[in-house]
């Protein structure tokens, strides 16, 4: 099985099979368009993707290796948000930081799959639950004063179930 | 560029001070110095030359103070300043994640959870309010429906002014969820539920069988705090593009069935509803049909909060009443294009 080198920002080096690198549309445009081989020496730079991060990513890309490509991605079609496999729910229980931050290297390494999973999971967290929560869960700052929350609120009757 | 003055001296123009305006010897219609006020003055803008001061140490007005000694002093009077807004720091525990996360969940958020995803924090609520997060929820959420009006079809979902007032109507339309809210409807809103909104226009409809539909458009008074742009008055190239145009924002329609015409004062027009009250139409309880008698009473002060002379209050009696809907703005029956409704007169007529 041929390998690959790919460095994370903190400069840690993971030897991996080039098929699961593969994964990642961004590595495997980068492969493709400098015309390295499978048997590079060289590693593969990776400036936004810390090495915690890369090891999950590496983790996850190692079981979904063998599923098919994902379909294009219909725009037309409501996301379902309700198809997330077990292994994947199990994957995915990590600390917010973290989720957050594989949401961002899956968008930036070009890997649907992961950005799906990972997206859905955060929409599903969010479902049902009131702002406040949401910030606690989540570790988010609320930047909006008293009136403007409320002026949120209002705005939003629309979609409030009466 | 040096300037040569009357008594033939050349000064540059960058080296005028605040001393040398004060002790010009021709002095243009301003109050008289003295030169105690003169040092007053000088002294409290000593501590910086006016080059290094920032614009807001030049805003305010000059005025003319009294001192004890019955002089008179210049000074500038600093405007009261609008408290800015804190960035919640007691409440400011926690991170600020960057839009890009915000915009990549967005597209998993389904229309119910819209709300919530933009009361989280002001980067959420940002994603809110651009184009790409509505066209991204109508294309997701389309489903070709037949009394899906023209005006809330894809091809008509092109221009930016007012997409999110459409979108929101489209979902009434289509997204089986909020569609099955408004058919499972248990109660009706009781007009009363309108206190104190203010009316905005009254019209009626004639339809084919001599019934009259009475429209009532009710505004609630709500101060904007939170803007969806940049804050500044957009010209009107930016104002084609607001997104988050409409004129029904905060509106409810209540709409009203009569068997007969009925004259409304177009006075109510301003004031806002003080109180509303149904009961059985009389004479009209023993027959198969119940009808309804409503009340309206509008307060003579108008919503705006200004007052008005005349009348304390102003009574509309609408007897006998079929029906009674409240419709909120985002309601397939809100009548927010009223050239639809075929025949309709307005009540001033």
């Amino acid at each position: 099985m041929p390998r690959i080198k790919l460095q994370s920002s903190d400069n840690e080096i993971f030897d991996i099979e080039v098929e699961i690198a593969k994964c990642s549309v961004t590595i495997k445009t980068m492969l493709e368009d400098l015309g390295m081989d499978d048997e590079e020496e060289e590693a593969v730079p990776l400036p936004n993707v810390n090495s915690a991060i890369l090891r999950k990513v590496l983790q996850w890309a190692t079981f979904h290796k063998d599923d098919p490509p994902p379909p294009e991605d219909d725009e037309n079609k409501e996301k379902r948000t309700d198809d997330i496999s077990s292994w994947d729910a199990d994957f995915l229980k990590v600390d917010q930081g973290t989720l957050f931050e594989l949401i961002l290297a899956a968008n930036y390494l070009d890997i649907k799959g992961l950005l799906d999973v990972t997206c859905k999971t955060v929409a599903n967290m969010i479902k049902g639950k009131a702002p406040e929560e949401i910030r606690k869960t989540f570790n988010i700052k609320n930047d909006f004063t008293a009136s403007e929350e409320d002026q949120v609120r209002k705005e939003n009757e629309w979609c409030e179930e009466k | 560029m040096p300037k040569k003055s009357r008594k033939g001296f050349v000064k540059s123009l960058g080296d005028v001070t605040l001393n040398d305006y004060a002790n010009s010897s021709a002095p243009k219609n301003r109050i008289k110095k003295a030169s105690d006020n003169v040092n007053v003055v000088l002294k409290q803008e000593a501590e910086k030359s006016w080059d290094e001061k920032d614009e807001e140490d030049f805003e305010g007005e000059f005025v003319s103070q009294e001192n004890e000694d019955g002089t008179f002093t210049v000074v500038l009077k600093k405007l009261p300043t609008t408290p800015k807004r804190s960035l919640s720091t007691s409440k400011g525990q926690g991170k600020d994640y960057s839009i890009d996360i915000w915009f990549l969940i967005s597209e998993y958020i389904k229309p119910e959870d819209v709300g919530t995803f933009a009361a989280i924090c002001r980067t959420s609520f940002e994603v809110v309010c651009t184009a790409k997060f509505w066209f991204n929820l109508h294309r997701r959420c389309y489903k070709n429906v037949p009394d899906l009006p023209e005006l809330l079809q894809p091809e008509s979902l092109i221009r930016k002014y007012g997409l999110r007032k459409n979108v929101i109507r489209a979902l009434y339309h289509m997204y089986t969820p909020f569609v099955n809210r408004l058919r499972l409807l248990k109660f009706e809103e009781h007009p009363e539920t309108l206190k104190n909104y203010g009316c905005q226009s009254v019209w009626y409809v004639e339809d084919k069988e001599y019934k009259y539909y009475y429209f009532f458009k009710m505004k609630k008074n709500i101060s904007n705090c939170l803007s969806h742009s940049s804050g500044q008055l957009p010209d009107l190239l930016e104002a084609l593009d607001d997104i988050a145009a409409n004129p029904d924002e905060h509106c409810k329609v209540l709409r009203v069935t009569c068997l007969h015409h009925h004259h409304i004062q177009p006075q109510i027009i301003g004031l806002s509803l003080k109180s509303a009250s149904v009961n059985l139409s009389r004479g009209m309880w023993t027959t198969k049909c119940q009808h309804q008698k409503l009340q309206l009473v509008f307060g003579t002060k108008s919503y705006m909060g200004t007052s008005q002379s005349g009348a304390d209050c102003t009574l509309v009696l609408l007897d006998p009443v079929i029906n009674i809907r409240v419709f909120d703005w985002w309601h397939p029956l809100y009548p927010y294009n009223r050239n639809e409704l075929g025949r309709f007169s307005t009540c001033e007529e």
